[in-house]
């Protein structure tokens, strides 16, 4: 092996990379470095993160060929890559944590091919939900999950690395369940295929084929494991329906119970619900005052009559736990606001998403919990614009058929350096507080790894360490990541 | 203001990437960062100048070229801001991208050559060109009634006068039909001042913006009608704090069509049988929501076949010649020019319409380059050629 200075390393990963990818795409300007240093994770702007530091040079690679090559060289000059999707992750899974290389993906945006014989759209690594969904919709299709609350900026690999919680997740779950193949790029350069495609001769996409689903290897790995440059997805013809309707309920157990039964009969294409007194009040002030819960729904389908007869479902589902239906209106503007990419709370900037998997039925202990913990750190909790009430709140997203994604979610001052170092404590307090709830979280970025790790079992490191060693031997991608 | 000033405005920017790439049929946007289309490194994005200019802030960057060349390359066309979805605190970054530049120009750090040669042409010779005065007036053919005392001033602008004067003749043609006495200030017009205050040199610009005040109340200006968005902003929206003296309103020539047609004054009549498209100024439909009266007149015109490009509206695409960019980096302009061109080309259009002086120069340039049978008329233009009354096209 090669022995380098700093310097040397520099200048030949520059001529080298220049070489791969065009001059055009390569930098080493500090300008182009702080810009993507960055997500949307909240408080501080890295590298005040304690966890990042700058890249030593940018490239964009155009094709699998350039991604390929540039991990081969950074494996010969033992060089660090982080992989970089459309930087609207959270917790800096795509912020280097030491330097090196940061390959920008944002070049692999095409749609490769709409596959109407396995239903299934493939699509390079930074095209984004939507883009995807745009171009799908021409063709009277639609992905199954709607991308996340980024729908615009966020790309297809970026969410399924970070294996995101993305719209319409009531009916198919979180991103990588519609995922049903993957070209990676591993580590040591070498590109494999997953699903059906490791049958050379087979033209068409199935995830669960030929052996072992290592499709899921790579999902929530958020690069750790190899660099995704082709995303297939399942597609569906787009709904003919849609129904909407509100419901209040005076109880969080109520609710839970009714929506548990609601996601049981497999009907809900999605849901959203303000969970807690707190949050109807900030959110629809003008629902029953005994109101503890507001859900929102959304039915989709090609009959009308079934799509009716659904309705009638939920709407007794509902009664039966002494919901309220509140009407449409207020369902159908927020399912299309939401669908619009309008994320709940963005309008008053970023707050401390506490994005927590759980059960259906663990979701209001959970919520009252996350009520007490924001009570006890209001003084860093900034006012709701224009109100006296705390800007904290719980979200609540059906996934599939029996689980939530419970978001407590609280506002600090952003504007301010001060506020965003208590927002980022905040945060991170959230972050250990809810794993200790037994919740789970989906991202697993620098920011919050060493959280994340002191929760696992025993042996379960030193096992996904092993996984690593044997796909990255010199440990060159996206390092930090799950603590390696 | 100084870049300071914009701090907890950039403090707030979360970073989600809406201004980087937006696409979403429901709201009409696809795509939305010329800058970012044209380069594709995340510091042509809105979130990228908003990570620089808390760097400088910090301390960790300085003014140097590249960020001098970076600074001076947004487009300003502010479709980012459109998509932003903060509510009160969305991402302006016209204004901090201003506030750098005038950091940049006062510090005396070495302006990218074309926008020096703008500040220095101002200096000398109160034009953008660095032409003589008197060239302003050349476009007064001998057909052009321009009356000697009248409270109404047609203003045409720097580019309009210098570089695209038939628009200046088709609007003055328009006046006269409509029976409309204007006067001109002749050489005593100077740049309304917005393209020194965009380079950074506000100061100047002041300057120049109040010898117009002074020569509009001397010359008992009720009413200032102009052809250029970026001269009707400027003196819309900043003239007044310059001067407590403001006794005029102002008005776009779309705005003034849209009027006369009310009043009956113009009846488009003569049949243009092409497809017509329309190109948004970005000052006219995101800085003051113009965004109907020149679709009205142009469907107004007999023959037309009126279509839209895929963006329009509010979010509409930048032509390539905001921000002073086809000053710093006339490649960067016309790349972004030819991408909007494509547009009008990809719905099939013969004719695109534009009412800005900049957009018209802008797209011609493009047009011609593409080789493309295509031709880019001023709003004036098509109306002058409806009415019979337009000899040149």
């Amino acid at each position: 092996m090669t022995e380098y200075t700093m310097t040397d390393r520099k200048s030949q990963l520059y001529k080298t990379l220049s070489a791969i990818a065009g001059p055009e795409r390569v930098t080493e300007e500090d300008l182009a470095k702080w810009a993507v240093m960055g997500d949307i994770h909240p408080g501080l702007m890295p590298p005040d993160s304690k966890f990042t530091t700058l890249p030593d040079i940018i490239v964009r690679p155009q094709t699998v060929e350039h991604v390929s090559k540039i991990l081969r060289v950074a494996n010969r000059m033992r060089t660090p890559v982080t992989v970089r999707g459309g930087g609207e992750g959270c917790a800096s899974a795509m912020l280097p944590s030491e330097g090196g290389i940061l390959m920008d993906m944002l070049d692999m945006n095409q749609i490769v091919k709409i596959d109407e014989t396995s239903m299934v759209a493939t699509a390079e690594a930074a095209c984004t939900w939507g883009k995807l969904t745009y171009e799908l919709k021409k063709k009277g299709y639609r992905p199954g999950v709607l991308g996340p609350g980024g729908i615009y900026g966020a790309t297809l690999a970026g969410s399924v690395g970070h294996n995101s919680y993305l719209i319409s997740g009531g009916r198919y779950g979180m991103c990588g369940e519609e995922v049903v193949s993957l070209e990676v790029v591993l580590p040591t350069g070498e590109v494999i295929n997953t699903g059906s495609a490791t049958n050379i001769r087979s033209d068409w996409l199935m995830r669960y084929a030929n052996g072992a689903d290592l499709t899921g290897l790579f999902i929530g790995d958020e690069g750790a494991f190899g660099v995704k440059t082709k995303v297939s997805l399942r597609i569906y013809p787009l709904p003919e329906y849609a129904l909407y309707e509100t419901y209040s309920f005076s109880g969080l157990d109520k609710a839970a119970q009714a929506l548990y039964k609601m996601q049981l009969t497999s009907h809900l294409e999605d849901s959203f619900m303000n969970a807690g007194r707190h949050a109807v009040e900030i959110f629809v002030p003008d629902a029953p005052k005994d109101s503890e819960l507001v859900q929102h729904i959304i039915l989709e389908g090609y009959d009308e009559k079934i799509v009716e007869r659904e309705k009638e479902i939920m709407d007794s589902i509902a009664g039966q736990h002494d919901g309220k239906a509140l009407g449409s209106e207020i369902a159908s503007r927020f399912f299309e606001g939401r669908r619009s990419g309008k994320a709940i709370g963005w309008a008053w900037g970023f707050g401390t998403p506490g994005c927590s998997l759980l059960p259906t039925l663990k979701f209001p202990e959970f919520t009252r919990g996350a009520y007490d913990f924001f009570r006890k750190h209001e003084d860093l909790i900034i006012n709701v614009p224009g109100t006296d009430l705390k800007a904290y709140y719980v979200k609540v997203y059906p996934v599939k058929h029996a689980y939530v994604n419970c978001l407590p979610y609280s506002h600090y001052d952003a504007t301010t350096l001060e506020g965003q170092k208590k927002g980022y404590e905040l945060w991170r307090k959230l972050i250990q507080w809810r794993l200790d709830q037994g919740a789970c979280n989906y991202w697993v970025g620098l920011d919050c790894a060493d959280l994340v790790a002191s929760h696992y079992p025993p042996f379960f490191h030193d096992f996904v360490q092993r996984i690593k060693t044997a796909l990255d031997p010199n440990h060159i991608l996206n390092r930090g990541i799950y603590l390696l | 203001m100084s870049l300071e000033d914009y701090r907890k405005m950039l403090n707030f920017c979360f970073r989600c990437g809406y201004c980087r790439e937006a696409i979403s049929e429901k709201l009409g946007v696809y795509k939305v960062c010329p800058e970012y289309e044209a380069l594709r490194w995340d510091h042509h994005t809105c979130r990228g100048h908003v990570a620089v200019a808390r760097a400088v802030l910090d301390g960790k960057l300085k003014y140097t070229p590249e960020l001098v060349k970076n600074v001076y390359s947004c487009f300003l066309c502010r479709n980012c801001y459109e998509i932003c979805p903060l509510e009160e605190q969305k991402i302006d970054i016209f204004k901090p991208i201003e506030a750098m530049r005038k950091e940049i120009y006062e510090g005396k750090y070495a302006l990218p050559e074309g926008v020096e040669k703008i500040v220095e042409a101002l200096k000398e010779t109160r034009n953008t060109f660095g032409r003589p005065q008197y060239e302003r007036t050349e476009w007064v053919s001998g057909d052009i009634d321009v009356a000697k005392k009248a409270d109404t001033l047609y203003l045409p602008g720097c580019i309009t006068e210098y570089i695209v004067p038939e628009v200046a003749r088709s609007v003055a043609k328009i006046l006269n039909h409509s029976g409309v006495p204007f006067v001109t200030l002749g050489e005593e017009e100077w740049c309304c001042g917005r393209p020194a205050i965009m380079a950074g040199a506000v100061s100047e610009g002041r300057a120049l913006a109040e010898h117009n005040i002074d020569m509009f109340n001397k010359r008992g200006i009720k009413r200032v009608i102009t052809s250029c968005p970026l001269c009707y902003r400027t003196i819309k929206e900043e003239y007044p704090s310059l001067s407590g003296n403001y006794q005029f309103e102002v008005v776009h020539t779309t705005q003034l069509f849209s009027e006369l047609m009310v009043q009956g004054k113009i009846r488009p009549k003569q049949r243009i049988g092409s497809k017509v498209t329309y190109h948004d100024p970005c000052e006219l439909s995101r800085y003051l929501r113009i965004l109907e009266p020149p679709r009205e007149i142009i469907k107004s015109i007999p023959g037309i076949n009126f279509t839209e490009m895929q963006r329009h509206g509010k979010f509409s695409f930048c032509c390539g010649a905001g921000g002073l960019v086809k000053a710093s980096e006339a490649d960067l302009a016309l790349k972004v020019a030819r991408m909007r061109i494509s547009e009008a080309f990809d719905i099939g259009a013969e004719i695109v319409t534009t009412a800005c002086p900049s957009c018209k120069w802008s797209l011609s340039s493009a047009a011609e380059l593409e080789g493309a049978a295509i031709k880019v008329m001023d709003i004036s233009e098509i109306v002058a050629r409806s009415l019979g009354i337009d000899s040149e096209t």
